[in-house]
């Protein structure tokens, strides 16, 4: 199955928000704000990579991801598609 | 050093900002009629049951005092 | 290699890198490397190519880095390609025995090899074939131009490089972006508005500088380690797993839950509850240097609570939280924040542990060929980093821990090693809800050992009492001497039959078992008779120390509500409204002498011991005869008493180690023996009584032993068998000390609270043994507990809180229940329903199973083994109106001498010192009550809000003393006793009228006065007549004659300035009147007098006499000589009525030296020998003929020179004697008269060696220069040639009227000596 903007939407949140003292909705983050600032680390971002290493069958480096780290720039990267 | 750590079973003095939970006791007794006070976080060991708690330092205090007698 | 282009500037990171390798030029410990493993074949020459290209494409690896004055540079460097010079070995190793080891050998090697930065290139490469198909690269670069990360990004290019050629392809263009971007980049954040608010954020962040936990103790030298120690080891896969998808905490990723670990891991084995932590970050996300090679890397700091309620998933959120905050701030370097806190510059830690996790793929391909990447090095190790990484090879996480090797040795590291990822396997396999309280840091094995093995002390005891085994002794062996005091011995028939009959007594007034009887009498025999009684009437007996301020007693007493109380009628005991019992008034013989009937039982109390209460009140510990039994069956069991051992009874009954002095004796048969009440305080009397009475065993607590040991008191008593040592720390030194000066004596380390019936742990001391003395193993039925702050059982060598369970646990405190409850507590590992005692004491198991001390967790502190709660002085001071707050600890400004300090507030009035001692003396036991109390303004506090016990003032006692107490000496006696009282005080001057005591000083400190007193005053200084008349004034009056014998050939005329503490302005003046050799004639200088020389006192054998001569006319009464023959002649018909022959010794100090000269030739010209003649910068009257002499203006500067003030201009004599009175001289105490004199003896002096014509002294004259320059520049030694047979000469480094000053003076003392050595062979 092909990787979508909703499903990296999707997956980031996930790697974000199980902190239970995050306020509000863990999905309400805009396209283009900054991960990092939300908690995004390496760890979790090599976990997102082989997560849809994986499951898409995609492949990214590192740093092609870590250099922009928005759901925007990302879903620019990896979806052949707009969604 | 942050200061000597309060003991178990003194009353915490709140030095340290961003920790969990607040400090809470209990009253045990023994089969004898011994009374000890206890932290909450640690099991309580056998031979011993609660009366009293989970309370403040100064609760359970003043519960032995007047259990102990 | 050339130099290229001009320099750069180094980002902030390279500046750190630098400037850490600069605190260390030849420290290694800043090269980094890794190792690829590449299994497979290879082409060395292409690999060798694709380095060079990928190093060509790395600017940042080119560089080589100087000084400038602005900073340092970085310099680009050109690069040989491989075959002219570039950095790369290669090697084949396949021909050795282990070509893998040889190639470790070759990477160690390079690695230890300290690079100098401003040569290059600054990294090296090696390729070593270990195998037909298998390769070891090395890469080793200097930090400042690599990181972790950087390494990684060079290693996948050259593998990516390699593998295109490999396939005769090009390699593709560089991945690499610009690393001139990234120095932009640096630069512009530098100077930022972020770069400011990040600083801010940090500063205010650690604004209270806290001291960081570590593992280890204290220790590691002020620089970085050049080597770091490492432990590695793979994790369980079923470890691996629960971290990778931790249930019940599923945010969490597996750093974080590391991350928790050892932070809880550091809270416990620290006692912390907050730790800070190092998390070393790549600090690359969302940069340029996503793709630079370059050092990037910093270190963030991060605060971490840490609490025994807190769950695993509470504390890695707590962490994940902390970590997304510091890395907003995360581009600020680790070393500026240090900088900023000024923790640099005091050489303090910012972080503890770092925990480095290191997520990254190491897995490359070249040409197909797999290789794994390890680290070898990747910096130096401050204390500890725990590194964390996956190596992508299916094996799962491994956690390597790296140390410091000054902090940590290889079993120590090897131990937290072992328990960490023990830790992690528990903590992980238990519900993450779970308060982490629940989890030791002891593995199940440490757990096991330190429960069980350590605490096997079951042993069967029979359930007797205390007076059980009296009584039996009493039965069996009714003529054995059982005490004796001074010249009485009682039986253990009589001792019994009157302890039972008083028992009769006690019963018939309702003692019986569960009832209190106080007892206030002195060390006896009717004391001894009185606590024995009131254990066979079955009732537990109360000491109320007769020492004590009555209102303290009468409190106990209401406390303990006793049915009566046995006193000597001396007035002692206040009106307690208790029926008082006087057994000395009683007549009892009609009572029958067998022991009463009594329903006791051992659970029934046996003694009630009072202890020093933190609130204000002492609180009763109450002690039951099983316990106290167990502890004596224990001790008869491990150190035998026969029935010929004697034990002395000397310590006070209101301390425990008093209850084996009197009753174990008695049990097992054997004699007790009782010191003189007082006794305790005086190691000599003790000392006799032990030699005279025979003792064998006694007891010392640590600080008294060592004055036992000091005073030489000790070697009358090598008839002991034991010593038992209790209430202090020994410290190894006087362990040491007592092996040497008693080795057949056993000496034992006993430790215990009187809270568990005297003693719980014991230590036999060995010669040879280091390090801290053990308090050791716990004694029969008792067991210790190291705890730390979640009650979990500490392993090995890790600090903890030490509890105390068994048999000899008190009942508790005596009416204080609630106290009680939080002291004597649940006992979680002993027996169901069990308790045990917390001790407030810090202590920590040795592997082998012995426990050492560590001291306290509260205020408590033990003074010469007093135990004492500040807490409790405190409210005695607050109680007063003129204290408003009252703070009491214990200092040590001079070494060795500990005591109680107070500071207070004011209330109203104003408080004044000596008062508020006065006042507590009246309510408090003397070792309560602070040697010195200061009044401050307020309590200085620390940014916490705690008293800051560093910035509180040493107690200065010359503050605020009367200033009649400060009279200066009126005789040389005067003068060197308070000379001396400083010097053993500690003080910078004492005066005449003050007390000992009053300044501070101690018992302790008396013996050390009384050692210095006979040594420079050859008398004897009694401690008790110090206590009698204890200021320099009273002493210098009472200490005359005993030991101060007149030496051989009578008293004579010397009886005329004999007894100098009646006549200091004799003549003839004994500066030190004792001693058996040859005395020493000390001639007066110009001024006349002799008190000059008793500095010299001290530089010369003890058995030295040295009297010093004085001129006629200091009483004014006096006609003046006419000549300085007649002078001369006088002087000779003085010594010599205290000397009629010689050998004489005759030494002199400026014009004194002439006159001794003369004095020498009289002498010879006698037919006397004069062995020595020593002339102190005095020189002959042909040098100062025709020299103007000096008049009054001269005269009065000479005064003033002689009192050690080298003033010019033209004082006038009130001047003078303002500056002698001001300067505290001695000189200032003189009378009026004398005064007055002094300059006109000055002058005539100064005539009459003008006008003198020498004769020849064919003898040896010992010359002391006064080297330093000086006006009289024509004055010259040789000038004594024509006078004198020879002239040996010393140079001193100092003017003339400083010669006898100090330090000058302890040189020549120490010249004058060895030459008097030489003659007394």
């Amino acid at each position: 199955m092909a990787l979508t903007r909703r499903l990296i939407r999707e997956d980031v949140a996930r790697a974000l928000g199980e902190d239970p003292d995050e306020p509000g909705d863990a999905w309400e983050f805009g396209d283009e704000e900054n991960l990092l600032d939300l908690g995004l680390d390496s760890v979790r971002l090599m976990s997102l990579i082989a997560r849809w290493r994986r499951e898409h069958d995609v492949e990214v480096s590192f740093a092609d991801l870590a250099e922009r780290p928005s759901v925007a720039a990302w879903a620019a990267l990896l979806v052949e598609a707009p969604s | 050093m942050n200061d000597s750590p309060a003991s178990p079973f003194d009353p915490d003095d709140g030095a340290v900002p961003g920790a969990g939970h607040a400090a809470a006791y209990l009253v045990l007794v023994n089969g004898e009629g011994a009374v000890s006070l206890w932290p909450d976080f640690a099991v309580v060991p056998s031979g011993w049951r609660p009366v009293h708690g989970p309370d403040s330092h100064a609760g359970c205090l003043a519960h032995a005092e007047s259990a102990g007698g | 290699m050339t130099a290229a282009a001009p320099g750069l500037p180094l980002t902030a990171a390279q500046a750190g890198m630098f400037y850490a390798q600069d605190l260390d030029p030849a420290s290694p410990a800043l090269n980094t490397a890794e190792c690829a493993d590449i299994r497979g074949p290879l082409d060395p020459g292409l690999f060798a190519q694709a380095l060079y290209r990928t190093v060509g494409e790395a600017e940042a690896l080119r560089m080589r880095v100087v000084r400038a004055a602005g900073g340092p540079r970085q310099l680009p460097l050109v690069i040989e390609p491989p075959g002219s010079g570039f950095p790369l070995d290669v090697a084949d190793l396949r021909d050795r025995t282990d070509p893998e080891a040889a190639a470790g050998a070759l990477m160690r090697a390079d690695l230890a090899l300290p690079q100098d930065l401003a040569a290059g290139p600054l990294f090296r490469h090696g390729l070593y074939r270990v195998g037909p198909e298998r390769w070891l690269w090395y890469h080793r670069a200097h930090h400042v131009l690599l990181d972790g990360y950087g390494h990684a990004l060079v290693a996948r290019r050259v593998a990516e490089a390699y593998t295109a050629l490999a396939a005769g392809a090009e390699p593709g263009p560089s991945p690499f972006a610009s690393f001139r971007r990234l120095l932009a980049e640096d630069g512009e954040y530098r100077g930022s508005a972020a770069y400011a608010a990040d600083r801010a954020y940090w500063r205010g962040l650690f604004a209270d500088r806290p001291a960081v936990p570590v593992l280890a103790g204290e220790g590691g030298g002020a620089l970085p380690a050049r080597t770091a120690l490492r432990r590695s080891a793979r994790l369980p896969a079923a470890v691996t797993e629960r971290l990778s998808a931790p249930a019940g905490a599923p945010g969490a990723t597996w750093p974080e839950l590391v991350l928790a670990a050892q932070a809880l891991y550091t809270a416990r084995v620290a006692r912390a509850r907050e730790v800070v932590l190092g998390l070393p970050m790549m600090n690359r996300l969302g940069s340029a240097a996503l793709r630079v090679p370059a050092m990037v890397m910093n270190v963030l700091p991060l605060r971490l609570a840490v609490g025994p309620r807190d769950s695993l998933a509470e504390l890695a959120a707590r962490a994940a939280r902390g970590i997304r905050e510091a890395r907003r701030h995360g581009r600020y370097r680790y070393e500026e924040i240090r900088r900023d806190l000024g923790l640099l510059g005091e050489g303090r830690a910012l972080v503890g542990p770092l925990v480095n996790a290191m997520p990254f793929d190491g897995r490359l391909r070249f040409a197909g060929a797999p290789a794994t990447v390890r680290t070898l090095a990747a910096g130096p190790v401050e204390d500890l980093t725990v590194h964390v990484y996956d190596r992508s090879d299916g094996t799962g996480l491994h956690v390597d821990f790296e140390a410091n090797p000054a902090r940590y040795d290889a079993a120590a590291l090897a131990a937290h090693h072992a328990r960490f990822l023990d830790l992690l396997d528990r903590l992980t396999a238990a519900g993450p809800r779970l308060p982490l309280a629940r989890h030791a840091v002891a593995t199940a094995a440490e757990r096991a050992e330190v429960l069980g093995t350590f605490n096997d002390t079951a042993a069967r005891v029979p359930p007797t009492t205390l007076i059980g085994p009296i009584e039996a002794r009493e039965l069996h062996s009714p003529g054995a001497c059982a005490l004796v005091a001074g010249e009485v011995a009682l039986s253990y028939g009589e001792l019994g039959a009157r302890a039972n009959r008083l028992a009769r007594h006690l019963v018939s007034l309702g003692v019986r078992p569960g009832a209190v009887v106080g007892v206030c009498l002195p060390r006896s025999p009717e004391l001894v008779v009185a606590l024995l009684a009131v254990l066979k009437a079955g009732g537990a007996y109360l000491p109320l120390d007769p020492e004590h301020p009555a209102p303290r007693l009468a409190g106990m007493v209401a406390d303990a509500a006793p049915v009566c109380v046995i006193g000597d009628g001396e007035g002692r005991l206040p009106d307690t409204g208790r029926p008082t019992v006087l057994p000395a008034t009683l007549d009892l013989s009609g009572l029958p002498g067998v022991p009463p009937a009594r329903p006791l039982t051992p659970r029934d109390p046996a003694y009630v011991l009072y202890t020093s209460g933190s609130t204000g009140r002492p609180k009763g510990v109450v002690v039951s005869h099983a316990a106290i039994d167990n502890r004596l069956r224990w001790m008869q069991h491990a150190h035998p008493l026969t029935a010929r051992d004697r034990v002395l009874q000397k310590t006070p009954a209101g301390f425990d180690v008093s209850v084996w002095e009197f009753f174990w004796p008695l049990r097992e048969g054997a004699t007790l023996v009782l010191a003189e009440p007082g006794a305790h305080r005086d190691p000599h009397a003790l000392a006799r009584t032990i030699e005279e009475a025979g003792v064998t065993v006694c007891h010392f607590v640590p600080s008294m032993l060592e004055v036992f040991l000091a005073q030489g008191a000790a070697a009358r008593c090598a008839g002991l068998r034991r010593v038992f040592s209790s209430g202090e720390a020994l410290p190894r030194e006087t362990a040491a000390k007592f092996a040497r000066l008693l080795p057949g004596v056993a000496l034992h380390n006993l430790y215990g609270p009187t809270e568990a019936a005297v003693d719980v742990t014991h230590h036999t001391c060995r010669a040879g043994d280091t390090g801290p003395v053990p308090i050791g193993r716990p004694v029969w039925n008792t067991r210790v507990y190291v705890l730390d702050d979640a009650l979990q059982p500490c392993p090995p060598g890790v600090t903890g809180e030490l509890y105390l369970a068994g048999a000899q646990l008190a009942a508790g405190y005596l009416g204080r229940p609630a106290l009680t409850a939080t002291r004597f507590v649940a006992d979680p590992f002993g027996p169901p329903g069990s308790r045990m005692y917390r001790t407030g004491d810090l202590g920590r198991w040795t592997p082998e199973g012995e426990v050492e001390f560590l001291g306290r967790t509260d205020h408590q502190v033990k003074l010469r083994g007093q135990r004492i709660e500040p807490g409790e002085v405190e409210a005695a001071l607050t109680a007063l109106p003129e204290v408003a707050g009252a703070r009491v600890l214990v200092r040590e400004d001079r070494p060795g001498d500990r005591r109680l300090v107070g500071y207070v507030t004011p209330g109203a009035p104003q408080p004044e010192p000596d008062r508020l001692r006065q006042r507590l003396a009246a309510v408090l036991p003397a070792p309560l009550v602070p040697g010195a109390i200061v009044v401050l303004d307020a309590f200085p506090l620390t940014p916490n809000g705690k008293l800051d016990r560093a910035a509180l003032p040493a107690p200065r006692p010359a503050g605020g003393r009367g200033g009649a107490a400060l009279r200066p000496p009126r005789t040389p006696r005067e003068e060197a006793l308070t000379r001396l009282f400083a010097e053993v005080l500690g003080l910078p001057a004492v005066g005449c009228e003050e007390g000992f005591f009053d300044l501070g000083g101690t018992s302790l400190l008396a013996v050390s006065l009384a050692g210095r007193v006979r040594e420079e005053l050859g008398v004897e200084l009694a401690i008790g007549t110090l206590f009698r008349a204890p200021t320099p004034a009273a002493l210098a009056a009472g200490l005359a004659a005993p030991g101060d014998h007149a030496p051989a050939g009578g008293a004579g005329d010397a009886g005329r300035g004999g007894a100098d503490g009646d006549d200091a302005l004799g003549v003839l003046v004994p500066l030190r009147g004792g001693g058996d050799l040859p005395p020493l004639f000390a001639v007066h200088p110009a001024g006349g007098l002799s008190w000059c020389y008793s500095g010299l006192l001290g530089g010369l054998d003890p058995r030295q006499p040295v009297f010093g001569l004085q001129a006629r006319g200091l009483r004014g009464d006096e006609p003046l000589p006419g000549t300085l023959e007649e002078m001369a002649a006088d002087y000779v018909r003085q010594i010599r009525a205290v000397r009629p022959h010689g050998p004489y010794r005759l030494l002199g100090w400026s014009v004194g030296g002439v006159i001794a000269h003369a004095m020498a030739v009289l002498l010879q010209e006698a037919g006397e020998e004069v062995e020595l003649l020593a002339l102190l910068d005095a020189y002959p009257a042909d040098q100062w003929r025709g020299r103007a002499g000096p008049g009054e203006a001269e005269a009065l500067t000479a005064l003033l020179r002689m009192a050690g003030f080298d003033r010019r201009g033209e004082p006038s004599r009130e001047e003078v004697l303002a500056t002698l009175r001001r300067e505290g001289s001695a000189l200032a105490g003189l009378p009026e008269r004398t005064l007055a004199a002094v300059p006109d003896i000055v002058v005539n002096n100064a005539r009459l060696m003008r006008a003198h014509r020498h004769r020849h002294f064919a003898g040896e004259a010992l010359f002391f220069t006064a080297a330093a320059p000086r006006p009289e520049s024509w004055l010259t030694r040789d000038a004594w040639r024509p006078y004198v047979g020879a002239l040996v000469n010393h140079d001193l480094p100092c003017t003339h009227p400083r010669m006898t000053t100090a330090p000058h003076i302890g040189t020549l003392a120490a010249l004058l000596a060895a030459r008097l050595k030489e003659l007394d062979r």
